[in-house]
């Protein structure tokens, strides 16, 4: 039998409850065409993050340090595991974890680690807390937003007003009607994902996201457009369908080159009602989890960011099929005791699926 | 019927004096006028769903918007679709719902008029 180089791809954001993580959906899209000897390794944070129990998908799963312990503590344990598993590529799909691997991107470089994903500078100004100055010197329409560092900002303040939006610093968003609603999720936000917290102009309109992928070079390689269908009660879409809306594409276009971005990126809008007018919400630095809707309109835009970040030429995507729909349901994973005990006594957890997998191909 | 009569022109003349339909120039006798009058064009992005119980919805690809439409209006625009010249459609429409043409005609129009409004379909008029 001919010998197959392997090729380990790590993807972050193994969660999915019902604010699901992008990581599933990621490695969903690789195996829909990955390269012989592919083989997928979940990073997570949290032993009970429901996706390191999909054995059907994941090959391995290691525990990494919550993003909170900082670059140092997430470096060593990728040292560790990259001596176990040989890491050729990571994807990492949450919000507080991307700001760490841009800043290790040099270091994981050495250890034979490659990423595509823009420095931590060009990270930190779509986040949150730096969207509306963005905005504003590009150009985009954008709600009136304010840095909530204390309640006394929302108490005194005169710009926003009710009906608004208080959304936790990375992720997480309420609507507030009152000064007292706002205090209650002030205290509940604060006390899940910390200071500062956001607190938004309220926009009433349709919702839209736009996914994209650019090189190093910031070109753009692929994009695609949907517009959501149902919402969860965090907002979160539940059913969406691919669109091909013009403004969007082009706003797309827009940020990368503003942003001088690279690597795959995520544009949430809304289009306000009454007038139209077409509002950046956020810019988050990652595949969205509703990726694999791309995936089936003919963008494969996971396994196009593997083959970038290994430095293969990739062809941009030109077109996609408009009118795909995803909607969400939920699913449970029945698997063995032991398969928890390991992932929280040994760190991880192997499922030996390569194996087989390699076996019958 | 409006008090207006037919503009129908043959060889430089006017040799129609039946009264035109409410909101056109020409008579019933001459409704394949109306192509010369309306004309359209369905964009590649704008779809029609048909179902079972022949009730229909368009998708407009690139918005992302949705309209529901009762059972004449599937079948309408699912003629529409196939690029159907309308004196064919008038006449279809007429013939499968009894109704006269010429009322026909002047509902189509109300319709015609909606999907321009809502960029379902290209206008096309002639000059």
């Amino acid at each position: 039998m001919p010998s197959m180089k392997r090729l380990n791809i790590a993807v972050t954001g193994l969660n999915a409850t019902n604010n699901p993580a992008p990581g599933l959906n990621i490695m969903r899209s690789i195996r829909k065409e990955q390269p012989p000897g592919t083989r997928l390794i979940g990073l997570t944070f949290d032993t009970l993050a429901t996706g390191a129990y999909e054995s059907s998908l994941l090959d391995e799963v290691y525990i990494v340090p919550y993003p909170a312990e900082g670059e140092d503590a997430l470096l060593s344990r990728l040292v560790e595991i990259n001596k176990a598993a040989r890491l050729d590529v990571i994807i990492p799909s949450i919000d507080a974890e991307v700001n760490l691997y841009s800043s290790l991107k040099t270091e994981l470089r050495k250890l034979g680690i490659h990423m595509l994903i823009p420095d931590r500078a060009k990270v930190q100004f779509r986040s949150k807390q730096s969207l509306y100055d963005f905005c504003k010197r590009n150009n985009f329409d954008t709600p009136r937003t304010r840095i909530v560092y204390e309640f006394s900002d929302i108490e005194h303040d005169k710009t926003i007003g009710y009906p608004s939006v208080l959304k936790g610093s990375f992720t997480d968003a309420h609507k507030v009607d009152t000064l007292e609603e706002a205090s209650i999720f002030f205290d509940r936000l604060t006390k899940e994902w910390g200071l500062p917290l956001v607190w938004q102009q309220f926009i009433l309109g349709e919702e839209y996201d736009v996914v994209a992928l650019a090189d190093e070079k910031s070109n753009v390689i692929g994009k695609v457009v949907m517009k959501k269908f149902a919402l969860t009660e965090k907002g979160k879409a539940w059913s969406a369908v691919t669109i091909g809306d013009k403004n969007i594409l082009d706003m797309a276009d827009a940020a990368i080159k503003a942003l001088g971005w690279a690597g795959p990126l995520e544009v949430e809008l809304i289009k306000e009602a009454s007038s139209g007018t077409l509002y950046v919400l956020e810019i988050n630095p990652r595949f969205p989890t509703w990726i694999y809707l791309a995936v089936e309109a003919g963008q494969n835009l996971p396994l196009a960011a593997v083959n970038l970040a290994l430095g293969k030429k990739v062809k941009p995507f030109h077109s996609y099929e408009l009118g795909k729909l995803f909607v969400r349901s939920m699913g449970e994973n029945i698997c063995d005791f032991n398969a928890l005990c390991n992932l929280t006594v040994r760190g991880n957890l192997i499922y030996h699926n390569y194996k087989k997998r390699r076996n019958n191909p | 019927m409006s008090n207006k009569q037919c503009a129908f022109v043959k060889r430089g003349k006017n040799t129609c004096r039946n009264p035109a339909i409410e909101g056109f120039d020409f008579c019933k006798s001459h409704i394949d006028q109306i192509d010369s009058v309306l004309r359209y064009k369905v964009p590649d992005h704008v779809r029609l769903e048909s179902s079972s119980n022949e009730l229909g919805f368009i998708f407009d690809a690139n918005l992302g918007h949705v309209y529901y439409l009762n059972t004449p209006g599937t079948y309408i625009f699912s003629l529409m679709k196939e690029n159907k010249p309308l004196p064919e459609i008038v006449r279809m429409v007429s013939k499968r719902y009894r109704v006269d043409s010429t009322k026909v005609l002047s509902d189509f129009r109300d319709f015609y008029n909606n999907l321009v409004d809502l960029g379902l379909i290209a206008k096309h008029e002639a000059s």
